[in-house]
Formats: C-alpha cells, sequence, structure tokens
C-alpha cells in the first residue's frame, strides 16, 4: 500500500516537474519569437516584396520551429529559425513562377507585383520633419529594391549578417551551406549595394 | 596608393553596412499597430503547437487536407489529360513537375484556387456556348 502511494507521489512529482519544464520552454520560446519576429517579417517582406504572404511565411517558420526544435538549445533557435524562413521564402519564389506557369496554362496571368507600393508599404516613424521623413523613406526603398535585385544567396547572406546580425557561423547554419561561402557571398553583395547605391546614398 | 584604395573601399563597405542597418532597425521599429498585433497572433498559435494534444490536432488536419488536395488532383489530373495550349506562347506550358510541386503539403491553398479558377474557366466556357446558339435568357 506505501509503495503504491509512494509510486503515484514519485509519479505526480514527475508530471509537476515536467509540466514545469515545458512551461519553462514555452517561455523560453515565446521570448525569442518576440525578440525576432519583427525582423524576420521585414527580411522576408524585402525578399518577397509582400508583407501579407510575409506574415504568413514567419509564422509557418514559427510553428515549424516550435513543432521541430523546441528542443535543441536557444543558442541554435536563431539560425535554425532563419533557414526555415529562408526554404519558405525560396519555396515561395518557386511557387510563384509556378502558379504564374499554371495560370497561364489555364489561361489566366498573375501580376502581384502590379499592386504593391513600397512607399504605401514603408513605415510610418515618428518623431521627424516630412522631410526627413522622406529622405529616409526614400533611402529604405532603394536599399530595399537593391537588395532584393541582389542574387539569392547574396541576399541572404547580406540579409543575416547585417540585419539579423548573425555572425559567419550561424549565416553559414541558416544558408546550409560553409563558412567560406558566407564570406564570398556577404562580400559580393556589398560591393554590388555599392555600385548600385552609388555614393550619394551614403 | 593601392592600401590606400583599399582601405578606403573598406571604410566605405562599412559605412554601407551601417547606415543599412540604421535604415532597417527604424523600418523595423515603425511597424504599424495592425502588424504588430499579428505577428504577436501568430506567435501564440506557433506556441501552441508545444501543448498536449496539438499533435492529435495535427494528425487530423493533415489528413483532411490529404483528403482535400486528392480531390484537386483528380480535378487537375482531369485537366492534364484532356489538355490545353498555352495563351500567351511565351510562357512554357506547365509540365508534370510544376503540378508535382502544386501537389505538395504547403501548397494547398494554391491548389484551391486552382480549383476556383478551373471553375470560374468553365462557367465562362458555358457562357460563351449559351452566346454562340442564342439562348441568352
Amino acid at each position: 500500500m506505501s509503495t503504491c502511494v509512494c509510486e503515484i507521489a514519485v509519479s505526480s512529482t514527475r508530471e509537476h516537474f515536467t509540466g514545469t519544464k515545458e512551461l519553462q520552454r514555452e517561455q523560453e520560446l515565446n521570448r525569442f519569437l518576440a525578440d525576432v519576429e519583427r525582423r524576420a517579417l521585414r527580411i522576408a517582406e524585402i525578399s518577397i516584396r509582400d508583407r501579407d504572404e510575409a506574415l504568413d511565411l514567419v509564422q509557418e517558420a514559427m510553428i515549424k520551429l516550435v513543432r521541430n526544435y523546441a528542443d535543441r538549445s536557444n543558442d541554435e533557435w536563431t539560425p535554425l529559425f532563419y533557414r526555415i524562413l529562408q526554404n519558405g521564402v525560396r519555396d515561395w519564389h518557386r511557387r510563384r513562377v509556378v502558379r504564374s506557369r499554371v495560370m497561364v496554362w489555364f489561361g489566366r496571368s498573375t501580376s502581384d507585383d502590379a499592386d504593391y507600393d513600397p512607399v504605401a508599404a514603408a513605415p510610418d516613424p515618428a518623431g521627424r520633419t516630412p522631410d526627413e521623413t522622406l529622405q529616409t523613406e526614400q533611402a529604405m526603398e532603394s536599399l530595399q529594391l537593391a537588395v532584393a535585385g541582389l542574387p539569392r544567396r547574396q541576399r541572404e547572406a547580406f540579409m543575416l549578417r547585417t540585419f539579423e546580425g548573425l555572425n559567419v557561423a550561424g549565416t553559414a547554419v541558416a544558408m546550409g551551406c560553409s563558412e567560406g561561402s558566407v564570406k564570398t557571398h556577404y562580400s559580393r553583395a556589398v560591393h554590388s549595394l555599392r555600385d548600385t547605391l552609388g555614393e550619394h546614398w551614403q | 596608393m593601392n592600401e590606400r584604395n583599399t582601405k578606403a573601399a573598406r571604410t566605405d563597405d562599412q559605412l554601407l553596412v551601417t547606415k543599412a542597418k540604421e535604415l532597417f532597425d527604424e523600418s523595423v521599429e515603425g511597424l504599424d499597430a495592425e502588424t504588430r498585433s499579428r505577428l504577436n497572433r501568430g506567435r501564440h498559435e506557433a506556441l501552441a503547437h508545444l501543448r498536449p494534444g496539438a499533435r492529435y490536432g495535427q494528425w487530423l488536419q493533415w489528413n483532411q487536407r490529404t483528403l482535400s488536395a486528392a480531390g484537386v488532383a483528380a480535378v487537375v489530373a482531369v485537366l492534364i489529360w484532356t489538355g490545353r495550349p498555352p495563351v500567351d506562347g511565351l510562357t512554357p506550358p506547365a509540365t508534370a513537375s510544376d503540378f508535382e510541386i502544386l501537389l505538395a503539403e504547403d501548397s494547398f491553398e494554391m491548389l484551391q484556387e486552382l480549383e476556383f479558377y478551373s471553375w470560374i474557366d468553365f462557367e465562362a466556357e458555358l457562357d460563351d456556348e449559351l452566346d454562340t446558339n442564342g439562348n441568352v435568357g
């Protein structure tokens, strides 16, 4: 009888411990995602030039991270999350090409880009004169267009290193390539952006 | 001289990266309340996948999606079978591999759209036939 009571007590303690551990993990994940979500959205948005679609991609990346990598150490989450997101962006572009082919096959055309207005989609930061705001918006618009025009791998390396602040090793994990490749893509991206944006942009 | 140019280029690169980062951070800070709210909701929905019972829900959802996708795939297969040439002569026709991508689990929403568009096409053709036969009401 006493053995039975002890087993129940141990089981209950274990469940409590597991529950507390799970709750703690959920809180850690919540903090991580809250910290990364806005930058991730802007990175995805620059890549695909559509905020609604970017929101969907970020949410999908969050779900996949939670489902598959919640038990990984916190240090691994950032590169893993961005790897999932970059894969999502890549799939999105692939599906878009296929969709346009299929829509033509069905006798329909797709022109998603026509609806995109980078100025209208630009944020509205407070506390500056309209001239300053306009200048910032124009500079950001130029940057977005230049970054969006980079080859895919260069764009990924630049955004992960510069915007997200990942180091070379983390960027390599996120991109699924070697650290040497990251350095090459990043260097080429910076040179290309300097050429595209010109000296006046700086 | 050459070394000086290299140093100048590095400084320019650094300036560009710094300014790009500043602009990006400003754009992140300037995200509107609705977008922030949607991100917040999305995060909480994602975190719900950690809770007990989420796995069963995923399994059910997967089954529903698979069954629905199979139905739509059948429609697509019939349309491929009946065949239809590209209309603009510029875009290459859809291939079997295109449909493989469409049939992936993640593309389910797009398949739903395809079903809708094929229905519109069917309706349009029906209207054309009615017009041609003078049966317009």
